[in-house]
């Protein structure tokens, strides 16, 4: 009875390993921050192994443009997948409580929608890209992509001291793609280092790193460094300029053409997003009703807020000098406050659309993939109103539109 | 053997061959540890070929996730058998179920996993642990036995001032957790816009430490390791806040404890603060007089920093070199205090502190 069990194991062995290791699990020890160049290039910042990974996708993106995502008119956006985490856990094979979505992502051209993810919360967590084809969940399989990758973490030293295994790492926060270049945000867990990494795509081996100092006070009595944990680039006023949010919650606007190797900046601090919070995600957007240019940043602890561009452009520094009140929670360039609760993930998918991975304005157990009708992030559906009351009024005429079916 | 032994064995064996397979053999799913994969046996081969070629015949799942989606899975004919390979391990102590859909009859088939022996985690350090700590201190670490898992600290860590009420965010709420690459060693970043001067959060909410206050730092006995261990029990860190350090580092303010040349001693630095303890272990370093960096075993309790060469000191000049990223428990640098005067930080200014040693 042994003898025959292990010939089956070594039957099983000999399949097990015709199907090959996938490049997946070998690539990524970890995926974080994800972000895709204008092409098909996905990024993926992967913090355990110190690097940004760059996957061409290529034919493996499908277009989305049939797939309905709402009605904007109505303010009715689509819930792509309830329970989203359990969805996920089904294609992993663990329980939902086992899954982590650590960023989400949108292929423009494709309307294509990308999540990285961790399979368990331990040093070993398997990490996958996990992708919405036209409302149907997949593994992205990273091995039949072209594949780079560029090393943004800590130096390793030559190890002339004994001291153990060199436990500093540098979680990368966001990455952004602008032209040619990548700009990575991080934070180490050993130093407070206000670097920002900038390295041309397709990758270099050059990593050029400026420091960016902030006048940090409402007083401009001190400055200080910090780490940027979100930040975008947009043009202002014709400039491409860096906005950033650090870690103590101001809100900084750079020229992108200050940001030299090794230079030394002084961010014009422009805002404070208030204490006890920290951005998740930075995304620009237009609004196509007045045609203005925006960014939305979502928060750990706050409600979302969207920042006008021209507001951003043309903001003092924050006010500073003797006899100036401290400022409260939320200070200088106008924030306008967007009613997305529970958000985990945005990003936009088309000029009427955003999406996001959020908690159930319903059920904050049910983590849903949501998209939201431009330009107000708003789902009618979300909120008590009488409009949503079969015999409400109707003075808009959402009535007359009709329930909406989908695809 | 006798020969009517043999016969009847060979008579057995012959019966075992040529019998037919029972019809009313149930389908069966067995885990094998060593492939890691499913096997599926007891099906004819009319069943084995359809489950083999007719999409979603067969669903391989976590017991009680309310979905139809199963794993992506590879399957192998072997024998009458089915192999069932996931794209992703099975875990140990989780209940599957195999949901075999074929058109005559469907079967759930239960694979369950035994548990693996869990070490129970333990909190086994935390730095800075001296007794009083700088109120404006930036960044403190706690070191478990065990790899622990990510997504708890918010929720697990807790900090008491000494009127028993918790005190309000006083760490930075991170999205990402900070950890070492083994998941045993938590970087907490206390709220940085708390302890900067002048900025919103630090006028408005106020430092959270306050020198001459005590504190108890809780990690709930519900903290969890990679494995799913919880700590079990609620572990209390003790904290002292003195008085805030706001100087940048000085190097000319350590006394440097020279050892004698020949010996294999250690060259010893007392500090005049509180280093953070895990840059002071990567960004110090010795060199001899031709520049060279010297191998050796470093130690410091972020009070102080001892280097043990590998091979004995000369007699002559030796090099201590203090890298410009080197932070002090209270983020202050050697390049400017963590709050600085305006127009004082220099960023171009990377090249390291050197401090010469003279061995005798």
């Amino acid at each position: 009875m042994s003898i025959s069990k292990s010939i089956l194991s070594a039957s099983v062995m000999a399949l097990a390993t015709a199907g090959g290791v996938s490049a997946q699990e070998v690539n990524l020890q970890s995926a974080g921050a994800l972000a895709f160049d204008t092409g098909t290039v996905l990024f993926v910042g992967d913090s355990k192994a110190g690097v940004v990974h760059a996957f061409d996708l290529g034919e493996a993106l499908a277009d989305q443009s049939d797939y309905q995502l709402g009605r904007a008119q109505t303010f009715e956006g689509r819930t792509i997948f309830n329970n989203l985490d359990v969805e996920i856990a089904a294609l992993l094979g663990v329980s939902a409580e086992e899954v982590v979505i650590n960023d989400m992502v949108v292929h423009k051209p494709s309307k294509q929608i990308f999540l990285s993810v961790h399979r368990g919360h331990g040093p070993a967590a398997e990490a996958v890209i996990v992708s919405v084809n036209n409302g149907a969940l997949d593994i992205v399989d990273l091995a039949t992509a072209d594949h780079t990758l560029q090393s943004v973490g800590p130096v390793p030293t030559d190890a002339t001291f004994e001291f153990g295994q060199p436990l500093n790492t540098l979680a990368i926060t966001d990455i952004d793609y602008y032209e040619g270049e990548l700009l990575v945000a991080g934070l180490s867990n050993e130093e407070f280092s206000s670097k920002l990494r900038r390295m041309a795509y397709p990758f270099d081996d050059e990593v050029s790193t400026s420091s960016i100092k902030i006048w940090h006070a409402v007083h401009t009595q001190y400055e200080t460094r910090a780490p940027i944990i979100s930040q975008i680039v947009t043009e202002l006023d014709g400039i491409p300029t860096l906005i950033a949010v650090y870690a103590c919650t101001p809100i900084v606007r750079i020229p992108l053409s200050e940001l030299t190797d090794g230079a030394e900046v002084r961010g014009t601090m422009i805002g404070e997003m208030g204490f006890g919070n920290t951005p998740i995600d930075m995304v620009s957007y237009v609004n196509g009703w007045d045609g203005s240019s925006n960014v939305v940043v979502t928060n750990t602890n706050r409600s979302a807020a969207s920042l006008n561009l021209a507001s951003v452009a043309s903001a003092e520094e924050m006010p500073h000098g003797e006899g100036v009140q401290p400022v409260f929670s939320v200070a200088g360039v106008d924030q306008f406050a967007l009613p997305m609760s529970g958000t985990m993930h945005l990003d936009t998918l088309d000029d009427g659309f955003a999406v996001v991975v959020r908690r159930s304005p319903d059920d904050a157990r049910n983590i849903q993939l949501h998209t939201l009708a431009l330009p107000y992030f708003f789902d009618r559906a979300d909120h008590i109103v009488e409009m949503n009351f079969a015999d409400g009024p109707d003075p808009f005429g959402y009535g007359a539109a009709g329930p909406l079916e989908f695809n | 053997m006798t020969s009517f032994g043999s016969f009847m064995r060979q008579a057995l064996l012959a019966a075992c061959i040529t019998l037919p397979l029972p019809t009313f053999a149930a389908p069966d799913a067995q885990y094998d540890a060593t492939s890691g994969a499913v096997i599926l046996s007891g099906l004819s081969e009319a069943e084995q070929s359809e489950a083999m070629s007719t999409e979603d015949a067969l669903r391989l799942q976590v017991a009680d996730l309310d979905t139809e989606r199963g794993m992506p899975v590879k399957l192998d004919k072997l024998g009458a058998d089915i192999v069932i390979m996931p794209r992703f391990a099975l875990r140990a102590g989780t209940e599957y179920i195999l949901n075999l859909d074929l058109a005559k009859t469907s079967y759930d088939l239960g694979i369950s996993l035994p548990e693996t022996e869990v070490t129970i985690p333990k909190l086994i350090g935390f730095a800075p642990s001296q007794a009083v700590i700088p109120a404006n201190m930036l960044r403190l670490y706690v070191q478990f036995s065990e790899p622990m898992a990510r997504g708890q600290l918010r929720e697990a860590i807790t900090l008491i001032g000494s009127d028993g009420d918790v005190v309000p965010s006083p760490f930075l709420n991170l999205e990402t957790e900070l950890w070492d690459p083994s998941q045993t060693r938590a970087t907490l970043l206390l709220d940085p816009g708390r302890i900067k001067q002048g900025v919103g959060p630090n006028t408005q909410a106020g430092a959270p430490l306050t020198s001459g206050e005590s504190y108890q730092l809780i990690v709930s006995k519900s903290m969890r390791s990679a494995a799913g261990a919880p700590l079990g029990t609620d572990v209390t860190l003790a904290l002292r806040a003195g008085p805030s350090e706001r100087r940048a580092i000085d190097p000319m303010n350590w006394q440097i404890l020279t050892p004698p040349a020949g010996s294999h001693a250690s060259l010893t630095i007392v500090f005049d603060r509180i280093m953070d303890s895990g840059a002071v272990l990567r960004l110090l370093r010795v060199q001899d007089s031709a520049r060279n960096d010297l191998r050796g075993h470093v130690s410091s309790d972020a009070g102080g920093w001892a280097f043990a060469p590998t091979q004995a000191w000369q007699a002559g000049e030796y090099y201590l070199i203090v890298d410009p990223e080197l932070e002090d428990v209270s983020g202050n640098t050697v390049r400017a205090p963590f709050d600085a005067n305006p127009g004082t930080i220099s960023a171009t200014d990377t090249s390291p502190v050197v401090i010469t040693a003279i061995i005798q």
